[in-house]
């Protein structure tokens, strides 16, 4: 992490682990499990890196993005879990990062961190590299059956920046509502 | 006898795995890249009998979609299919005349089930 504030570096470690959980979980969600890797590092994945998708996010007193690097491998391997459609592979890692940040959403709404997101930006090609964030930021690195995927999230906190006293409860994935 | 369902979704992926899921019980799938592409596309389809909807989406997004059909007037029901699950977000759909709510990832039998009570086939 880059240097934050002590007030707020509680705060995006919460974030922090929460975005790790929830990429645990989405991916376990379509049955194909990953774990964290000790030996990846951004340098190791950008050589491997087929596509990054990145979606901005907003809320009171922050902003950020949320970056994910996927293989081709890695793509392969979301599209045929997601049901071995014919499908464009930068769409799935696109998709894939919507979901993500859509939990993280989810699980900031209920620690008093409410955020809006954009719509995913993705860019394929060989040797990608990202600039450094405005604020601070984090990457996590996971291991899948033969592939691997990096997250990164930025976060840049507002002087002032408070979390919320009334958390709210956000429908879960998977939920079906019927009005 | 079938129905003409449409989905809206910037994801190729997800407008696939929609249409894929419909397609087996015997739904006519319409699909739509957002708002504006469906906004052009419903107006030369009047037998449209069910909207499947995401929310985060380019140009014009599935509130501001869900506004102008209730403008128009449209009886046309909409389920909203997102990985959204913020309770406003949810009431502000249902103020416009949503029918439904669904996070993503979805479960192709929900997704069939809810089809089914909406837009049954042969009615």
């Amino acid at each position: 992490m880059n240097s934050i504030s002590p007030v707020n570096r509680a705060d995006f470690e919460l974030m922090d682990q929460h975005m790790m959980d929830v990429a645990v979980e989405l991916f376990a969600a379509y049955d194909v499990p990953i774990e964290q890797s000790a030996t990846l590092s951004e340098e190791v994945l950008g050589e491997e890196t087929y596509c990054m998708a990145s979606i901005g996010y907003v809320g009171e007193g922050l902003k950020g993005v949320l970056i994910l690097a996927a293989t081709r491998a890695a793509a392969e391997a979301w599209t045929s879990a997601a049901g071995g459609l014919e499908c464009d592979l930068v769409d799935t890692v696109g998709e894939f990062s919507n979901m993500l940040l859509g939990r993280l959403k989810g699980r900031l709404l209920r620690e008093g961190i409410p955020i809006s997101l954009a719509t995913p930006l993705t860019v394929v090609g060989a040797g990608l590299r990202i600039s450094l964030p405005p604020g601070t930021s984090s990457w996590h690195f996971f291991e899948g059956p033969g592939w691997h995927l990096g997250t990164r999230l930025d976060a840049a906190f507002e002087p002032g920046f408070q979390r919320a006293r009334t958390h709210a409860s956000p429908a879960e994935a998977g939920d079906a509502i019927i009005f | 006898m079938t129905a003409r369902v449409m989905v809206i979704d910037d994801s190729m992926l997800v407008r696939r795995q929609v249409s894929a899921a419909l397609k087996t019980p015997g739904y006519l799938v319409t699909e739509a890249v957002d708002g504006v592409d469906a906004l052009e596309k419903l107006s030369g389809l009047e037998d449209m009998k069910l909207i499947v909807c995401d929310v985060n989406m380019p140009r014009m997004n599935g509130i501001e979609l869900l506004e102008r059909l209730s403008a128009q007037g449209s009886v046309v029901p909409v389920v909203m299919l997102t990985t959204e699950g913020q309770p406003e977000l949810i009431q502000r759909a249902r103020s416009l005349g949503a029918k439904g709510w669904i996070v993503k990832p979805f479960k192709p039998e929900f997704l069939v089930a809810t089809a089914a009570k909406l837009a049954p086939i042969g009615v």
